[in-house]
Parts: structure tokens; sequence; C-alpha cells
């Protein structure tokens, strides 16, 4: 994930922030001494980590602008429509952020699928 | 008489320099515009250091192409460089102050680059102006949330959900900011709502374990941690599942 250097930092500060209501793992804690920890502790050190928030994945940016893009007002619409769009360009053969992932739940790759359709595709 | 007729023959040269330099710059303008299609489908390809070539070459050519250096902005960020795609979405803005996918992007590039002050100040600026932009509220979100400030970031993660309801980050993260400001009941709903959207979200499954063994239910705890073990693809998840399902073994 792109964005693992923020989150970490921002979760180190979350991790202060909410001390008070949770007792987070204690100071200096690593993997190696996990076994150490009890359930609740390790799932907050991983709630602080990997299992943290999730952004857009590969659709967090403004779709490209020009010939094989989208045009600037299509990429302003973007940023300012109620539902998620994104992958424009996936006529051009490009991951279509909107499709349903092939194979049972169980086969579903982290992270999940990113948005639902957009209301065109629902059609 | 010869007067006139120096002048009309100055005229004409002036007018035929300038009809050159114009033809000169509608060439240039339109290699540069068959360089940045190249550029945009490389960058598809996920071709980043040739894209970043190819925007390079498009900018020397149309240095003030402000769609050219938007898009060698992406690259640049697809390329972790985000110091450099900060700039050249802020260059964008400089030329154009109402390009607004430059500025959300900037908005984006800041959350990458931890300058999460900068970032939620955009994201306020497009909210707004857009109260129902979905990306603006679920990225102010994301901002409030790294910086801390979980009850903050619940209520705009509240607000992208309830404007795209199919969004199941935006319920899976409200759920984690919940979680985060003591609100389980709030969380476990949440969680629950990003599991209807995706049965397959390991991480949704590992949050309500969490949110049981805060409210005790170390039976229903262990179930969902055996569910987000069987269903993560990332090892270093299901190795930390086993371990707590192991700690609520013993």
């Amino acid at each position: 994930m792109r964005l693992r250097a923020a989150i970490a930092a921002g979760l180190a500060l979350i991790a202060l922030a909410s001390a008070s209501t949770f007792a987070g793992p204690p100071r200096g804690a690593t993997p190696a001494r996990a076994s150490s920890l009890s359930a609740l502790q390790l799932a907050d050190q991983a709630l602080s980590s990997i299992v943290g928030p999730d952004d857009e994945g590969s659709y967090r940016l403004i779709d490209p602008i020009g010939p094989g893009g989208v045009n600037t007002l299509a990429a302003a619409n973007e940023v300012y429509a109620s539902h998620m769009l994104g992958g424009q360009y996936s006529m051009w053969g490009v991951e279509d952020p909107f499709a349903q992932p092939n194979g049972p739940p169980a086969q579903q790759q982290v992270p999940p699928l990113p948005y639902g359709l957009p209301r065109n595709r629902l059609r | 008489m010869k007067n006139w007729t120096r002048a009309l023959l100055v005229a004409v040269l002036l007018m035929g320099c300038t009809a050159a330099a114009s033809a000169d710059s509608f060439f240039e303008q339109l290699q540069a515009d068959a360089l940045i299609g190249t550029g945009i489908d490389q960058y598809h390809r996920a071709n980043y250091r040739e894209a970043l070539g190819t925007f390079d070459q498009a900018m020397r050519l149309a240095p003030f192409d402000v769609e050219a250096r938007y898009d060698r902005g992406l690259v640049l960020y697809a390329l972790g460089e985000y110091k450099d795609a900060a700039s050249e979405f802020a260059q964008c803005l400089k030329q154009q102050s109402d390009f607004v996918p430059a500025l959300f992007n900037l908005g984006v590039t800041d959350i990458a680059l931890g300058d999460l002050v900068s970032a939620r100040t955009i994201f306020m600026r497009i909210v707004a102006d857009h109260p129902s932009s979905v990306r603006a509220n679920f990225d102010l979100g994301l901002s409030h949330y790294l910086d801390g400030q979980p009850d903050q970031a619940a209520k705009d993660f509240a607000v992208a959900a309830l404007l795209h309801p199919q969004y199941v980050q935006a319920h899976y993260d409200r759920a984690l900011a919940e979680y985060r400001t003591g609100n389980l009941v709030a969380a476990n709903m949440e969680a629950n709502a990003a599991l209807k959207l995706n049965a397959g979200y390991a991480k949704a499954y590992f949050l309500l374990g969490a949110i049981d063994l805060r409210q005790g239910n170390s039976g229903s705890a262990r179930s969902m941690f055996q569910q987000a073990q069987r269903l993560a693809s990332d090892p270093v998840l299901k190795s930390l599942c086993t371990q707590i399902i192991q700690q609520i073994g013993a």
C-alpha cells in the first residue's frame, strides 16, 4: 500500500491519543515478543498497522488527462461526484475498478472490491 | 513610392516569420499531444519509468502544457516520488488555479507525505464548495484519522458512506474510527455493513473479532479471527490471526 508510511505515522499518533481509552501494546513491543501479549493487545497492535484504514487502492488519484485519458471536465467530475468514479479509461483495456472479482469469496484478495458499481453500470 | 514598397516588404516578411513561428508551435504542440497520449498509455500499463521519460519529452516541447505536467505528477506519484509529484500538482495550480483534479491529487499526495494539515485543508476546501463529493469526504476522513482525530474521521466516513452506500472502504474505515473512539456498537454495525458488501473482507472480520474481545465475547471473537485467517491473503495477517486464536484458546 502506497500510504503505508503516512498510515504508520498517523496511527502512531492515534495510539497515543487513544491510550486513555484502550490499553495499547507495551512500548517497544515487537512481533518477536508477540506471544507475551494478550489477544486484545495483539489485535490492537494489528489494527494500528496492517489492519489499518483502507484507501481507494489504485484509484486514489484522479485519472490522467489528455489523449487516451479523460478530459478536464470529466476529471473535475470525478472529484465532485457523489458516487465513486475512477478508472474511466477502462475502455482502453485497463483493469476495471468496479468489476466483480472472480472466484468464490474465499478466493478474493485484500484489499476488497473497491467501491461497488458506478451508476452507469447498474442499468 | 519606394517607402511604400519597403514597408510592404517588411510587413510581408514579418507576417511570414510569425506564420512560420506559429506553424512551428502548432507542430510542436501536435507532437507534444502525441507524446502525452503515449505517456498515458504507458501509465495505464504501469510502465511508469517509460511514461516519465515520455512526459519529460512532451514538456520539453510544450513546457506550459498544464495537462502534461498534471500527468507527469501522476507518474511521479506512482513511482513513489511524492515530493516531486506534489511540486508538479502545485505548479499546475499556479498555472491554473481552478484546476480541481490537480488540487485533489495534491491533497492525496500530501497524505502520502504525511502533511496531514495541508491535506485536510485541501479536502475541506473541496467539501466546502462541493459537499456531496464522496472522494473529498472520504479523504478528509483519512486525513483526520491519520492525524489522530478518529471522532472527526468517523463523521467524514459516515458522509462518504451515506453518499455512496456501496463504498466498502468507507464503511470499514468508519468502523475502525468508531472503534478508536470507543463506540463499539457503531463499529460493529459498520464492519457488518462492509461485510454485507464484500463477504471476503478479512480485515472486517478481524475488526469484529477485536470488538468481540473488548465486549468479552471470546467465543464469537475466536470465530471472527478464524474467518479473517481463512480469508486473508496477507501471510502476516494470517499469522497474527493464528497467534490471537491461540491466545484466546489459552
